[in-house]
């Protein structure tokens, strides 16, 4: 079985002079995001992505670059839309997002070390050969073979699911990854960036399965 | 600071209302503009655009619209009438999308550049 994919290092001890904004501001950037200023949210953005972005590389470096850009994102729009889920009081704003982003990055990696840990179990899905055609295990239909490897690769997320069942297939249009992504509000370049991005995740994941059930036999 | 990761921060953004990516960037995909089109109609530099989108969406009250999209004029250093010109514009499009041209009168009349005053009525 592969070892979980991450890599937690230690917490660095946290230096005002490491974040992007010394408290003061922080203070300042967090009251105005509460008063509704219309450039705090985008100040927010520029001021902290990259260096959220950095601090969970450092820190999950085995980690997919691309889940953890996203999640980084995720976090800063969420503080962004209910900046009141921040208390000052508590630390400071930097320390609130890392310690908000990792914990994202925690239960993302934890779901995907337990599904690499269910890979073991399956013993009667193949992949696809190099000829292109799933083959049937040795007891099961084709269809509950199927189900179980959309359960394996894609685990509990809907959305990864509806890729992965139109990856397999074969379905080549974008439109159709447009909608089970919901993401009819970008530019047709930035869908199909966007539906590449979400394909090659899974494409990694199927050729990691494959490599783990050809080393099992 | 990565342009890239920004970008992408916009076009999630989108699909999110507190942002005014979820006005413009559903207007763009209609328009079929792309970034470079978008920003010449707003009158900014393409590399200044994810930050722009990532500003809060304006209030709906003329008053509240007119400051909110003066603030985010005098900041990305654009004009605010082409601003706003272009995020009523979107606005309008988008509720006409929804189904809705009960709404796209309304954005129209929330956006006019003064408060009503008790003789005005609603445009037709």
């Amino acid at each position: 079985m592969a070892p979980p994919q991450h890599e937690s290092t230690p917490a660095a001890p946290h230096a005002a002079s490491t974040a992007p904004l010394d408290r003061a501001a922080q203070r300042e950037l967090h009251a105005r995001l509460l008063a509704g200023d219309t450039n705090a949210t985008s100040e927010l953005a520029h001021t902290f992505l990259h260096w959220l972005s950095e601090r969970l590389a450092r820190r999950f470096r085995r980690a997919d670059p691309h889940l953890l850009d996203s999640i980084a994102i995720d976090c800063v729009l969420r503080l962004c839309e209910q900046p009141a889920r921040y208390d000052p009081a508590r630390g400071s704003l930097d320390h609130y997002l890392l310690m908000d982003a990792e914990g994202d990055v925690r239960n993302a990696l934890n779901s995907q070390a337990r599904r690499a840990a269910r890979v073991v179990s399956l013993e009667t899905v193949e992949l696809r050969t190099p000829a292109g055609n799933i083959q049937q295990g040795a007891d099961e239909p084709e269809d509950e073979n199927l189900a179980r490897l959309v359960a394996e690769v894609a685990g509990s997320d809907p959305r990864e699911r509806a890729v992965l069942e139109l990856m397999l297939d074969g379905e080549r249009r974008t439109r159709p990854y447009v909608e089970v992504l919901g993401l009819h509000g970008l530019p047709p370049d930035e869908q199909r960036r966007e539906v590449k991005r979400w394909k090659d995740r899974l494409k990694k994941r199927l050729r990691r399965l494959r490599r783990e059930l050809l080393h099992d036999e | 600071m990565s342009d890239a990761l920004l970008r992408w921060a916009a076009g999630r953004a989108a699909r999110r209302d507190a942002f005014l990516a979820s006005v413009l960037l559903p207007f763009a995909w209609a328009e079929q503009l792309d970034d470079e089109a978008l920003a010449a109609r707003l009158g900014c530099p393409v590399q200044d655009l994810p930050k722009l989108l990532l500003c809060r969406r304006p209030r709906t009250d003329p008053a509240g619209f007119w400051e909110d999209i003066q603030r985010i004029a005098a900041a990305h250093a654009i004009s605010p009438d082409r601003l706003a010109e272009v995020v009523r514009l979107a606005e309008s499009v988008l509720a006409l999308q929804r189904g809705s041209a009960r709404g796209a009168r309304g954005w129209l009349a929330a956006a006019r550049d003064r408060p009503p005053e008790p003789s005005d009525t609603d445009e037709p």
